[in-house]
């Protein structure tokens, strides 16, 4: 497949899917981009699966320049105009309140371990089960388990007034 | 795995029965199980209550603000010899070495020895194309459905996903279509019969909103939702509908009685689906929800 292609018809959901997993618009472009080099440079020898493989390598990058410069923390901090927070809104109240609540989704997700985030996050993205096991190194019949373990998790992190439990 | 009589059904199975990722005997070993115990039923609630508040909470975690997206032009670059001296790209998903910016292109340029790809990559002739390739995409934008769902849609494909009523509800009398915005065009074709329903992919007609009951025994309505498009139906009848959507979608969430049955992109959805809303559904139950 042709990375133009491939580019088109995966670039958004895929910069979508990152930038939900690490909360850095910048670090999910810029990881995006290195799948697609990847995919140029070295295409997987099984190109049934384009997709998953790209949301997979994506997702490494992305974990793997989080570890070594724990950036995301970094930028927050640096660059506070980056951090995943609402657009000003007329009504301050109005900002305050979806300011917080990206805050506190973020800080929710963030407390997941990234198994679980990917695993969610690819669910939510339309993938099977059978792609998300690959890309997160498990058996296909454990992800239902591992989804619902990562849900009432999630839940238990969150106000009742966002649809949590706690 | 199959629940036996005195014992109830697992949270991860009732994950897999909303993906639909349960084989045929083992979903229908869990709705009969469902159909007789009252805590796996509100089990099931607990679960599909949290999917569905999952999508918000996914929403949520987008950075406000459009994301910046690669190019193909960006992509090209990087390909053409920006990389800062590494190892050789792995071959498939593989972690890069911890320690360095994954995708740090600074420091000088590497010339590839014997990637082919890379050669032709930085040709002027294949730069020029990669441009046109833009502007052809960038009309196609613009081109009838007709051709975007030819050219991505093929078949007649039958999706092997059936999607029944949970045991002891009422028929699911509606179905609601929801579009993410930034899309591509696709249009949905809704029929639906006394035995089940049919949604599959068909060409559009024209760029316009449509949303047009084409037949039926009376009573269908087509509801436009702040999130998507409804059909609501007085029960199991035979009626087909056409929803043509102009947007460019980027994904395609599906729900029938407000349970997800299916979520992906566009080229991934099914030709065809069957939905069967349940032999043994009261008819009359589905009305207007």
């Amino acid at each position: 497949m042709e990375v133009e292609a491939l580019h088109d018809a995966h670039h958004v959901p895929l910069v979508r899917y990152l930038s939900r997993f690490c909360g850095d618009p910048d670090l999910a472009a810029d990881a995006a981009q290195e799948a697609f080099v990847r995919y140029v440079e070295r295409p997987p020898g099984d190109d049934s699966n384009l997709r998953a493989w790209l949301f997979t390598v994506a997702t490494h990058v992305v974990r793997d320049f989080t570890r070594a410069r724990s950036r995301r923390s970094d930028l927050l901090e640096a660059r506070p105009d980056h951090a995943p927070i609402g657009e000003p809104e007329a009504d301050p109240e109005e900002a305050l309140l979806e300011s917080e609540r990206r805050r506190a989704v973020r800080a929710a997700l963030d407390e997941l371990d990234e198994k679980e985030r990917m695993m969610l996050l690819m669910r939510e993205e339309g993938f099977r089960h059978k792609e998300i096991a690959a890309a997160v190194g498990t058996t296909t019949g454990s992800v239902g388990t591992m989804i619902a373990r990562a849900l009432k998790k999630l839940a238990r992190s969150l106000p009742a007034e966002m649809g949590g439990s706690s | 795995m199959i629940p036996e009589r005195d014992l109830h059904v697992d949270d991860g199975t009732l994950v897999r029965w909303l993906d639909d990722e349960l084989a045929d005997e083992e979903r229908r070993a869990v709705e009969a199980h469902l159909a007789g115990c009252e805590a796996c039923r509100a089990s099931r609630e607990s679960i599909a209550t949290l999917s569905g508040a999952f999508r918000g909470w996914a929403e949520w975690a987008e950075p406000a603000g459009t994301p910046r997206s690669p190019d193909v032009e960006a992509i090209l670059r990087a390909v053409d010899g920006g990389r800062a001296g590494e190892a050789p790209a792995p071959t498939g998903p593989e972690p890069t070495p911890a320690g360095r910016p994954a995708f740090d292109r600074s420091g000088p340029r590497r010339s590839p020895p014997g990637r082919v790809v890379g050669s032709i990559l930085r040709a002027p002739v294949f730069r020029a194309a990669a441009v046109l390739v833009l502007l052809a995409g960038a009309a196609l934008a613009f081109v009838p459905v007709t051709r975007w769902v030819e050219e991505r849609v093929s078949g007649p494909e039958t999706a092997d996903v059936v999607v029944p009523a949970a045991p002891g509800e009422p028929d699911p009398g509606s179905m609601s279509v929801s579009f993410r915005p930034e899309s591509r065009r696709l249009a949905i074709r809704v029929e639906r019969r006394q035995a089940g329903e049919r949604l599959r992919v068909e060409p559009a007609a024209g760029p316009e909103v449509e949303a047009r009951v084409l037949g039926g025994d009376g009573g269908e309505e087509l509801v436009v939702l702040p999130d998507g498009l409804a059909v609501r139906t007085p029960g199991p009848s035979r009626a087909e509908y056409v929803v043509a959507v102009p947007l460019t979608l980027d994904g395609i969430d599906l729900f029938v009685a407000g349970r997800r049955v299916w979520s992906g992109l566009p080229d991934a959805l099914p030709m065809e689906w069957t939905l069967d809303p349940g032999a043994d559904a009261p008819a009359g139950e589905g009305a207007d929800r």
